[in-house]
């Protein structure tokens, strides 16, 4: 985490409840997270975890009727307290958000052009100038024949296009904090490296702030500097990358690692037992506590506060006592 | 179209989340009230308290009271009576078309489907010309050559109403038609009837009970448009649309009990009946998805 | 409006391609028209009652019968008249009314103007009153449920109950217009023809109103809007750009279908407001078994029913770009 700077984005306890059939269900039970200009935060959990809502919270684009507590400062700003008029200014120029499945979140019936030109025609007259731009950006985004795409329906373009021309309206917004959630999920694996390439290099070129958001352990270690682990809407770990693709501090983390599948050798697929769990549906321990290995009675009661621990924050009762334990297992995980 | 229009059962019903919540309670009470009228058509020679085409001009067009409980019409006749004996044809005329147009429709689409080929493009071909035919305009030409009264109105909008049903079947059967399991049923050798009643037909149960509860107030409507403008059955017997036309003179000059009520009666049965429809078209939707 | 408009610049073999489309739907709906008229003209020959009978009644002549017969053509194999009807109807002849003794063509000008304007009137108090309704119900969370409740009330008003109570309050309790007739000059008439369009809008307004409804609560949920949204774009712009647009082609189709409908259901309300326009003709040849009328009415009924379901087709095929411009990465 760089000191002395002030963080673009910062999240204290946030807590978000969702009207689901009649009743509220809790999503995220306490989320804090800071991102600092320029940096990369990377959301790891699986589904139900509550990250995608953590970025919507951070748009302010929840569901109706969603109550959410807790604070949420964009630039020094808490952004609940906007008025109409600066959050559409907000969401226009601070932040930028890319969506897991393209083609859903364009309008088939509008051109490419339509929906690049939407965001930047908001804010200027000048017609002519924000085709260039647009054009620049789509090229930036390796769109070579960007002015005969202009022209084009989304239904026309391949998933890995219309994922680069998302990317490419974010950028073109010119904002501090791209939120990227699961920008590669929906597409295939060479695609998907390259629109992650694409993405890193622009948010370095850039500088720009960029949360992503993913199921993919990896995939965050390789770009974010700094990566926080999710359950059941709570953040369990939070600290560098590499730090914590070496050494996780939290039980689900290192059972995370594990679980992936060897490419070198044919070993048997660890897996955590059980189910991944919503915010909702956990107990009122630790959120991990059913499927934890190294489980004790505190953990079924007393929900785990995070602290720091060797630059990590982690949220476990037993942290200290299960390091050397964990840094064994993660070695025997990576060791290539 | 029929002169109120046709209420396409998928992709229009409109859910809400307060509709749901009482909703069950609704459709009960619905179908309870609609129990009753139906029972009340079938009792009205108990139930009536006169003949209902017994002319008394000595007692025409009197206001509601203890012996006449809706009045009487410009002739003499009790209304009420008249009442309870015309939900004996309107409910009938509707009932008939539905149940046949269901029957036919489904048979032609299966079959059709089943053959498949250059015969079922020539029945999708003919559903096609009849959706062109505004139904009140088939019963119109119907009873133009066959003259007016119940029947030609009736069989008229079996025909009308048949595509709706058969274009509902047909594409469930389409769709079910190219699965694979159903290549499997033919390699193993059952005959097509069993297939068609054991995996078609129970896939399509749903959406044909809504489209036919649907068609049912349709068939409704129509024919007691048809009544009001002359071509349904012809006096002296009458059902609720005649009663409307009856009536319509009656309002003009200040009586228009016979009228409303014929039409309070009309709107009430087509209103319960479409709620239950609704009601089936959302559950078909639901076990599609 | 749209920042980039769509492109109408394109490879020649794709303006082609979609002519023939066009025009091979075109040429299916005329072939539609085509066998339904004579299907028809079947199903009239076919019918009992010989109307040479009726003109001359019971009594007549042999010779007198059998010189009718072949002044009205039906001594001809029946092929042979559907031809000539068919080639008479593309000169503008219909042939003559049995009831009237003239031309059925100049009997249908004179009373269509009536019946155009009663259905043009009707179709703009649905279009305005169903898809605004409709529209507000759509964008308004609260609204939906009041919205469904009505309409799904007043589906059940048929145009002839309506025309009672329109009558019966706006006629004869307040006295605001006639009860009957359609009156003449144009004003006039729309003074007429004002409880008669409001009785065929009511139940198809509810029907617009509803499709509406769902057509545009459909859309408001779809992910592309939160996109506009989450851009910062405001939300009128966002609701007209792509909730409204999008929701446009099941808009279209109904409201298509019920001008469509509308010519049909007109018949009730000129028997309801005694009104002398298509329809009670149209019900005048039904009782008196004149046919060409009736053939004449149906052709006009079913040539409107098939544009309408013509220009809904080429309004989607417009509207939805991705019905004309296959793939193409």
């Amino acid at each position: 985490m760089s000191e002395g700077r002030r963080p673009l984005l910062r999240i204290e306890h946030l807590q978000v409840d969702l009207p689901v059939a009649q009743e509220m269900r809790r999503v995220i039970h306490d989320v804090s997270l800071t991102v600092a200009p320029g940096e990369v935060l990377g959301i790891v959990g699986e589904s139900g975890s509550g990250k995608s809502m953590t970025a919507r919270a951070v748009m302010s684009l929840l569901p109706d009727g969603a109550r959410v507590e807790g604070r949420l400062d964009f630039d020094g700003r808490p952004v609940a307290e906007l008025d109409v008029k600066d959050l559409r200014r907000y969401r226009a120029d601070d932040v930028a958000m890319i969506y897991q499945d393209p083609r859903a979140h364009m309008n088939p019936l509008r051109t490419i052009g339509s929906f690049l030109l939407e965001g930047p025609l908001e804010r200027t007259k000048a017609k002519a100038d924000a085709v260039a731009r647009v054009v620049k950006t789509l090229k930036e985004v390796g769109i070579d024949d960007a002015e005969r795409r202009l022209h084009q329906y989304p239904h026309q373009l391949s998933g890995g296009l219309l994922q680069r021309v998302m990317i490419a309206a974010a950028l073109v917004a010119e904002p501090r904090l791209i939120l990227a959630d699961e920008p590669t999920t929906a597409l295939d694996v060479t695609t998907q490296q390259e629109v992650i390439a694409i993405l890193a290099e622009q948010c370095r070129d850039r500088e720009l702030a960029m949360v992503l958001i993913t199921h993919d352990l990896d995939l965050a270690a390789a770009v974010a500097d700094r990566i926080a682990v999710m359950y059941a809407g709570v953040i369990v770990e939070d600290a560098p990358a590499e730090s914590l693709y070496g050494g996780p501090r939290h039980p689900y983390t290192a059972g995370l690692l594990a679980s992936r599948p060897h490419l070198d050798r044919a070993a048997r697929l660890q897996t955590i037992p059980g189910r991944p769990v919503s915010a909702y549906e956990a107990g009122p321990g630790c959120v991990f506590a059913s499927r934890c290995p190294f489980v004790e009675e505190e953990a079924k009661v007393v929900r785990p506060r995070p602290r720091e621990l060797d630059g990590h924050i982690v949220a476990c009762h037993r942290a200290e006592d299960l390091r050397e334990e964990l840094r064994t297992r993660s070695e025997e995980a990576t060791s290539a | 179209m029929s002169a109120t229009p046709e209420i396409p059962v998928a992709g229009h019903v409109v859910t809400s989340r307060l509709r749901i919540r009482g909703g069950d309670t609704l459709i009960a009470i619905s179908a309870a009230i609609l129990a009753v009228i139906v029972l009340v058509a079938i009792l009205a020679p108990l139930l009536a308290p006169y003949e209902p085409n017994q002319t008394d001009i000595l007692h025409a067009s009197l206001p509601p009271s203890s012996s006449h409980l809706l009045g009487t019409d410009e002739l003499g006749r009790d209304i009420f009576s008249r009442l309870l004996y015309g939900a004996r044809l309107s409910l009938l005329g509707p009932t008939i078309i539905t149940v046949l147009a269901v029957f036919l429709g489904t048979l032609t689409a299966i079959y059709s489907v089943w053959i498949g080929g250059r015969f079922d493009a020539a029945v999708a071909r003919g559903l096609d010309i009849l959706f062109a035919f505004p139904s009140l305009l088939i019963a119109i030409i119907a009873v133009s050559i066959f003259g007016a009264g119940f029947v030609a109105p009736v069989l008229a909008l079996v025909i009308a109403y048949l595509p709706y049903i058969a274009r509902v079947v047909r594409s469930v059967a389409l769709r079910e038609r190219n699965l694979a399991y159903i290549d499997s049923c033919r390699m193993m050798g059952f005959s097509g009837i069993r297939i068609c009643g054991r995996h078609i037909l129970p896939n399509v149960r749903g959406m044909i009970a809504a489209q036919g509860t649907i068609s049912f107030a349709s068939a409704l409507l129509d024919l007691a448009a048809l009544s009001f403008i002359g071509l349904g059955p012809q006096p002296p017997t009458s059902d609720w649309g005649s009663m409307v036309s009856e009536g319509s003179n009656e309002l003009l000059n200040g009586a228009p009990a016979q009228s409303l009520a014929a039409s309070g009666a009309i709107v009430l049965t087509v209103v319960l009946v479409n709620l239950i429809g609704e009601r089936l078209a959302t559950r078909a939707a639901r076990v599609v998805r | 409006m749209t920042a980039v408009s769509v492109s109408l610049s394109g490879p020649r073999s794709v303006h082609l391609h979609r002519l023939r489309t066009v025009a091979k739907a075109v040429a299916g709906r005329l072939l539609t028209i085509l066998i339904a008229s004579f299907v028809v003209f079947m199903a009239l020959s076919a019918a009992p009652g010989n109307p040479v009978r009726l003109v001359l009644g019971p009594k007549a002549s042999p010779a007198a019968r059998a010189q009718l017969e072949h002044r009205l053509g039906l001594d001809q194999p029946i092929l042979e008249r559907y031809w000539n009807w068919l080639t008479g109807v593309l000169h503008g002849d219909f042939g003559i009314s049995l009831v009237y003794k003239t031309a059925v063509g100049p009997l249908i000008g004179a009373r269509i103007g009536t019946t155009l304007l009663l259905v043009a009137y009707a179709a703009v108090l649905i279009l305005i009153a169903g898809l605004g309704i409709g529209v507000l119900g759509g964008a308004f969370r609260r609204a939906g449920a009041p919205v469904a409740g009505l309409t799904g009330f007043l589906l059940g008003v048929p145009s002839f109950v309506a025309a009672q109570l329109l009558i019966l309050f706006f006629a004869l309790d307040l006295g605001w217009f006639p009860a009957q007739g359609a009156g003449s000059g144009f004003s006039d008439q729309l003074y007429h023809l004002t409880l008669p369009a409001i009785s065929l809008a009511i139940a198809f307004s509810a029907w617009v109103a509803q499709v509406t409804m769902t057509s545009v609560r459909e859309e408001r949920i779809h992910e592309h809007v939160d996109t506009a949204r989450g851009r910062g774009m405001a939300a009128p712009l966002v609701f007209r750009r792509h909730v409204l647009r999008n929701a446009a082609v099941p808009m279209i189709t109904v409201s298509g279908l019920t001008v469509a409908s509308l010519f049909a259901g007109a018949v009730v309300a000129e028997r309801a407001f005694n009104i002398g326009g298509l329809g009670s003709l149209m019900l005048e040849a039904v009782s008196g078994k004149d046919y060409n009328i009736v053939l004449a009415v149906t052709l006009i009924l079913i040539t409107v029913f098939v544009i309408a379901t013509s220009v809904i087709d080429i309004v989607q095929y417009l509207l939805d770009p991705r019905l004309s411009k296959g793939g193409g990465r």
